[in-house]
């Protein structure tokens, strides 16, 4: 650069600014500007709802009954016809029998011993199949194979008996840990981890002989091989006297904060609410009742607490002897962390046992064994619609039967006499319900929803 | 003792009135002087006929060998005992044949005597006092080149050989061993005569008293022969392999024949490697030469055979020691190692030599007043105590090495999936064209594989320390650079360069880049690399400014070389690089548009940026034929990809693993400052301007969609936020220190102490926090949560494959195949470039929907040995894949975590892909660029030894 120039830019810059300074200013705020455009990418998070598909096969597992009994079987789907298959578990190597079911019908099979009904291709979707005792009330919805079963106020010892009944639908074994919540806290019973359960039967665990215990229990049931399905059937004996009950107890899905107990038999007994809570928080539990007018807490009803990993009897007998005859028809259960419950009445000497009906927003169904049969309806949402259809033994359709749900309120549905199956459908709410049958003792069975569809995860590669 | 002195002549005109006026003016004369010229074209004859009686000028053909003139010589020598053989350029010392037969007096034993050779014209150097060969022919002498004779060598002792100029041999000797060679027309006939002399029982002694000035004008090449020809080295290299293979021992024949010939081809190499062509070219031809004529190997052998074996020992004490080869060929390559380093380094001094030349001012070239060096290592241990700065760094490397600690072993996690097992997996990696992983894919492996499997290979096969030694020898490698760099880019801002305590804060803050800026936590393999190699690639792109045409197109080579390892290991880089390049050259064209028209000016960026893809074509090509394009800015390591912000890559920060903000957001500040004063702001302004081109560069980066999303794989990013980190520091360091100078006085010098405080701060903060550790994502052990059994069994091949679920039905269920040792380093690129084979989801959402054994076949199909369900297992799928025919359950580790065996016999036919011939081409292309890159940027050799 020679001489002259450098002096003509000097000279421009004590004029003006130099330009190298208005670069030096401009480069470093265009170099912040530019840099506000980076983009960062976001993860696609793809949603990978389960998609359905069709339902080509349904297995229901029914306990053996004490005496005699039988089991009742029907498809939700009315249009839905073909033949079951009905295979003993307690016999090996038999064929399963088939046995022919009629658009809408209601079959009554005698069959007294453990059953697997499986229902396949167009009898799949919707099946439904019942455990009904001979004799006084006493029964309990055949549950489908579930990963996952919670058992709570179990008894092990002679005056509540309880007997875990596991049935292996698949060729294969199955393999289950049972896990134990006391009112002392969790237990562990090495032997009851790992059960296996052959191929194609039945196993019988008696919880007085194998872990006899003076206190109720809770159970969680966790199949790591296979499928089961799993039911409890709950016995009491007055000791020094002939008086015994039996009753089942169904799986429940898992603890929850909210859970709507419906069905209490009138009369005088016992009553007793059992909460267990399987998780690491003390849990503080608030109950109330229902009644088609209102849901209240009486005076005397107080806050329970669970510790972590513990179980209670929570004892209702007056209380409930009181608000039944009043009209109360369920127990709402509002805890501050995860609880199982189960209620328990042993009115005039007949075990009832109650447990929280699945909260359904579209339809479901329960069987009917013949008595006095209620339909409660309660838990709504929000103001809704529940449309409830019955049919007789052979599929006749019966009058429908109209219900206007409201949050807060329980309902009644009367059940017409002949009616075998009732199928409700919730429109605009979610609502809970169940069947309360009355007669020689009680019985409560809750609507529930076959699957109808298989759910099958989407797959896609890993993001890794 | 009578002595005859035989002169061999050859067009030596130039040296001979010396050496006739040496040989006359000996203290003890000699008793005859024969003389016999090989064809002379220049004044020899007349000066030997001139100074010699006729009868004892004798006349050979021009191509008379050595041996045959040295033959006719004797004929005529008479009866003398002793013959002294000199050459026409090798002029005795006065005192030279009086010491020589004093020595032979004294040692009666001794037949053959030499002299110390010294240089001729410059008298004192040493050539040789004695010689021997070592195994791989080279002609050893047991001196330093050029080395100065100070009387350290003047001991009698016995040797191989003696140079036959200046040679005294007994008459007797010489006839009995038929004389010289006559296969060895020039060159090596000493070695071989001195070597059967040996084998015979002869002995040789050097006497060192006795001097002989020897102008070795034959060797020089000043002298041409029609025995020579215009190759010397042919002849030299061609006499070494036949003075070898003639008189090794017949046991060592076979494999001496081996080595020599895989010796010459590596020599051959090693000078194409120095643009030595001809060199290259000689050392064939010679080794040619020897081969297809064994014949006269055979006869020599035949010949030598009289003598028997009975002097094996003592032949073998004689002959060069066994390791010898081994340390002439480390020090080659330490030779060339610090060439190619330091061919560059003085661009600043050569451009300010250049100016001072057009503008003729007289001044001394500046130094610095504190011009200690980091490599020179003349008096290390005294300039090292008594240097702070010397002690700082070697402290800063040692608690570095200390920080580095979580990398040592085999080291996996973050970005950094685990190194295969054996070196030979990521070759095969890189050179297959279908790679049996996941559902097989045709992707082309990252480029950088061969940069990390050639270390693997030098490391002894050891992949993973590979990986240790990178990750753990980033900060001392970048501090290495930086200091290089940042000493030539003060220097050219600076006439007196800028103080060493600049250099070392500057320094030392750029080396701890790669970690404060959390790539190095997160086991970001390619930044990492990038952020150890940027310095190295700024301080080769600084060549373009050299005032040598020869050096920029160097320099452009050597930028492109540079240039490739890090766009292998950080793709996106090289599109800065050709921004940057285009700017540059913007630049240029700014202040001299004439300059523009020089091809050496345009020319060697050009290069260096078209190079690039020619470097990485294995990897360019596919993807730009066949696919997805967005690999080619695809970040390496295993997905997900780094992800900074606006501010972290303003501040140098790659992920939420570096430094906090603070640290960055100061060297920003230091930066802004340096653009304050007037002296140094052109160059703050370029290290701004390339920080802007970064951040654009990045900006643009971030908003290419790649369609690799779904794999978590983005455009890398974070290697701009090193690039901008680097501008920072280099315009820190550029400016700060005239910033201190802005306000005079007090003023000042608080400005100067504030500045300096500021400076220490940032690596002191840097490296402690580094030394405390517990910033990374490392685990010395993968975990992929699969049984012990199946990873073993999927070690027996691609068919063994396992199939791992995780997720639940709400959530949906992803999955993995996992084959041979897992996703090992390397393949992550692979599989992130490969598009979901949709083919394998719908079977295996098929699978869950309604199984039946047809699809569980399709999976041994697609080779799936195994299929794991990862812990939390949903009860609901494993009960369906229980329910699953053609599955059977298997065991897993734990109870959450659920297995089953593919009950159907393992076929991987599926996992076979076609082989490519294109592949194989782009390979072989790519090894041909590397090599001539290599060469081209190599330094020139400059004479020859």
């Amino acid at each position: 650069m020679s001489q002259p120039a450098a002096g003509r830019r000097r000279t421009a810059a004590t004029r003006g600014l130099h330009p190298l300074l208005v670069i030096a200013v401009l480069v470093p705020i265009l170099t912040v500007l530019v840099a506000q455009g980076l983009r960062q990418p976001q993860t696609v998070a793809e949603t990978g709802a389960p998609q359905d598909a069709p339902l080509t096969r349904a297995d229901r597992g029914c306990p053996a009954a004490p005496a005699k009994g039988g089991i009742l079987v029907a498809n939700a789907r009315p249009e839905a016809t073909g033949e079951i298959e009905l295979r003993r578990l307690d016999q090996e190597d038999v064929e399963p029998e088939s046995v022919p079911l009629s658009s809408g019908a209601t079959a009554d099979l005698a069959e007294s011993g453990p059953v697997l009904v499986t229902g396949h291709d167009d009898l799949a979707p919707g099946l439904l199949a019942t455990r009904v005792a001979a004799g006084r009330l006493a029964g309990v919805v055949c549950p489908a194979p579930a990963p996952d079963a919670w058992f709570t106020g179990l008894g092990a010892r002679a005056e509540h008996a309880s007997v875990l009944e596991l049935q292996n639908p698949d060729v294969g074994a199955a393999v289950v840990d049972v896990s134990f919540f006391t009112r002392q806290g969790a237990v562990d019973v090495p032997e009851l981890l790992g059960v296996r359960v052959p191929g194609r039967s039945t196993y019988v665990v008696d919880l007085a002989q194998q872990v006899p215990r003076r206190g109720d229990v809770a159970v969680h049931l966790a199949v790591t091989r296979g499928r089961l399905s799993a039911t409890v059937r709950d016995r009491f004996e007055r000791i020094g006297s002939d008086t015994r009950s039996v009753d089942w107890l169904a799986p429940q899905a898992g603890p929850a904060t909210e859970t709507l107990l419906l069905g209490l038999p009138a009369g005088r007994g016992y009553r007793t609410l059992t909460l267990a809570n399987p998780g690491e928080d003390q849990a503080r539990v608030d109950l109330k009742l229902v009644t088609e007018d209102s849901t209240f807490a009486p005076a005397d009803l107080k806050q329970v607490q669970v510790r972590p990993g513990s179980l209670v009897n929570v004892h209702l007998d007056k209380i409930l002897a009181r608000e039944v005859r009043k009209g109360a028809l369920g127990v709402q259960v509002t805890a501050t962390r995860p609880v199982t419950s189960t209620f328990t009445s042993l009115v005039h000497d007949d075990l009832t046992v109650a447990q929280a009906p699945p909260a359904v927003d579209d339809t479901a169904s329960v069987l009917l064994p013949p008595g006095d049969r209620t339909m409660l309806v309660a838990g709504a949402t929000t103001t809704g619609l529940v449309t409830v259809t019955f049919r007789d033994a052979d599929g006749g359709e019966l009058p429908e039967q109209k219900v206007e749900v409201t949050p807060g309120r329980a309902f009644t549905v009367p059940v017409p006499a002949k009616a075998t199956l009732a199928t409700m459908t919730v429109a605009r709410t979610s609502v809970s319900a169940a069947v309360l049958v009355e007669g020689d003792g009680a019985l409560v069975l809750p609507f529930g929803s076959p699957a109808e569809v298989g759910l099958v995860p989407s797959v896609r590669p890993a993001d890794r | 003792m009578t002595v005859t002195a035989l002169l061999v002549c050859h067009d030596g005109a130039r040296w001979l009135p010396t050496v006739l006026a040496g040989l006359q003016g000996q203290t003890r004369p000699v008793d005859r002087i024969v003389a016999v010229d090989t064809g002379s074209t220049d004044d020899t004859v007349s000066l030997l006929t001139r100074a010699l009686p006729r009868e004892c000028v004798l006349y050979a053909d021009p191509d008379t060998p050595f041996g045959e003139a040295v033959a006719i010589g004797a004929d005529a020598a008479g009866e003398h005992e002793w013959l002294w053989i000199l050459h026409d350029d090798a002029n005795p010392d006065p005192t030279a044949l009086q010491h020589l037969l004093d020595a032979a007096d004294e040692h009666p034993d001794a037949d053959v005597l030499g002299p110390k050779l010294r240089e001729w014209p410059s008298l004192r150097r040493l050539l040789e006092v004695g010689v021997t060969i070592s195994g791989t022919g080279r002609r050893e002498t047991g001196l330093e080149r050029g080395e100065y004779d100070q009387g350290q060598h003047d001991e009698v002792h016995e040797v191989l050989a003696v140079n036959t100029a200046g040679m005294l041999v007994r008459r007797e000797v010489l006839e009995r061993l038929d004389g010289f060679d006559r296969n060895l027309p020039i060159f090596g006939n000493d070695l071989d005569f001195g070597w059967r002399a040996a084998s015979a029982g002869f002995r040789t002694l050097v006497v060192p008293q006795a001097v002989v000035f020897h102008a070795e004008a034959a060797h020089r090449g000043v002298r041409r022969t029609e025995l020579t020809g215009g190759h010397t080295h042919f002849q030299e290299r061609r006499a070494a392999l036949y003075t070898l293979l003639a008189n090794s021992r017949a046991v060592a024949l076979p494999f001496q024949t081996v080595r020599l010939a895989l010796g010459s081809l590596l020599r051959a190499l090693g000078f194409l490697l120095v643009r030595s062509g001809r060199e290259a070219g000689d050392e064939v031809a010679a080794l040619a030469s020897v081969y297809i004529h064994p014949g006269e190997v055979r006869r020599a052998r035949r010949a030598r055979r009289a003598f028997g074996d009975a002097h094996r020992e003592r032949v073998r004490s004689l002959l060069a020691p066994a390791w010898l080869p081994y340390r002439h060929g480390l020090d080659f390559v330490s030779d060339i190692a610090v060439a190619t380093t330091h061919q560059a380094q003085d661009v600043a001094e050569r451009r300010r030599a250049a100016t001072l030349a057009e503008h003729g001012t007289p001044t001394r070239t500046p130094r610095s007043e504190d011009d200690d060096d980091l490599i020179e290592d003349s008096g290390w241990l005294v300039r090292f105590l008594t240097n702070p700065r010397a002690v700082l760094l070697s402290l800063f490397v040692l608690v570095s090495l200390a920080g580095a600690r979580p990398v040592l072993g085999a080291v996996t996690g973050g970005a950094l999936s685990p190194a295969p097992a054996r070196v030979a997996d990521w070759w095969r990696l890189y050179t297959e064209h279908w790679h049996p992983i996941g559902s097989g894919s045709d992707a082309p492996a990252p480029a950088y594989l061969p940069v990390l499997a050639g270390l693997g290979t030098l490391l002894g096969g050891r992949p993973s320390l590979a990986v240790t030694l990178v990750l753990g020898l980033a900060v001392p490698l970048s501090l290495w650079g930086a200091w290089r760099l940042l000493r030539v880019v003060g220097r050219l801002v600076h006439p007196q360069g800028v103080s060493r305590w600049v250099l070392l804060a500057g320094a030392t803050t750029y080396a701890l880049v790669p970690v404060t800026s959390g790539a190095w936590g997160e086991g970001r393999l390619g930044t990492v690399v990038t952020a150890v190699v940027l310095p190295w690639l700024a301080h080769a792109a600084l060549g373009f400014a050299d005032p040598e045409p020869e050096r920029r197109w160097r320099a452009a080579w050597r930028t492109a070389l540079l240039l490739a390892v890090a766009t292998a290991f950080t793709p996106s880089l090289w599109w800065l690089g050709v921004v940057l390049g285009l700017v540059a050259l913007l630049g240029v064209w700014r202040v001299s548009p004439s300059a523009l028209r020089d091809r050496s000016v345009l020319g060697p960026p050009l290069a260096a940026v078209a190079s690039v893809p020619v470097l990485l074509a294995p990897w360019v090509v596919p993807l730009l034929l066949r696919g997805p394009r967005g690999g080619l800015l695809l970040e390496t390591g295993r997905p997900p990809s780094a992800t900074p912000s606006s501010l972290d890559l303003l501040v140098g920060r790659v992920t939420d693993l570096g430094m906090p903000v603070a640290w960055g957001a100061a060297l920003l500040v230091l930066a802004l400052l340096a653009l304050l004063p007037t002296a140094s702001r052109v160059a703050a302004l370029a290290c701004w301007v390339v920080a802007l081109c970064a951040a654009a560069a990045a900006v643009v980066v971030s908003l290419v969609p790649l369609g690799l999303e779904a794999a978590g794989a983005w455009a890398g990013v974070g290697v701009f936020a090193v690039v901008i980190a680097a501008a920072w520091v280099t315009a820190a360091v550029v400016g700060l220190p005239s910033l201190a100078g802005l306000l005079p006085g007090v003023a000042g010098r608080g400005v100067a102490v504030v500045l300096g405080v500021a400076a220490a701060a940032l690596p002191v903060l840097g490296l402690g926090w580094y030394a405390v550790g517990g910033h990374d994502d490392y685990a010395t052990k993968p975990d992929d949560g699969i049984p012990a059994y199946m990873a073993q069994s999927s070690l027996l091949g691609p068919a063994h494959g396992v199939l791992i679920l995780q997720g639940s039905v709400e959530d949906g269920l992803t999955y993995t195949v996992r084959r041979g040792d897992g996703a090992t380093l390397g393949e992550d690129e692979i599989l992130a470039l490969t598009p979901e084979d949709r083919q394998f989801t719908e079977n295996l959402q098929a699978l869950l929907a309604s199984p039946t054994t047809t699809l569980t076949n399709r999976l041994s199909e697609q080779g799936i040995e195994y299929i794991v369900l990862r812990s939390p297992a949903d009860g609901r799928i494993a009960a369906s894949l229980d329910a699953t025919p053609g599955l059977s359950q298997a065991s897993a580790e734990d109870r959450s975590t659920r297995a089953w065996q593919v009950e159907r016999s393992l076929d991987d036919a599926q996992l076979r892909g076609p082989g490519s011939a294109l592949r194989t081409a782009l390979l072989w292309l790519q090894a041909a660029a590397v090599l001539v890159a290599l060469v081209l940027s190599g330094p020139t050799r400059r004479g020859s030894s």
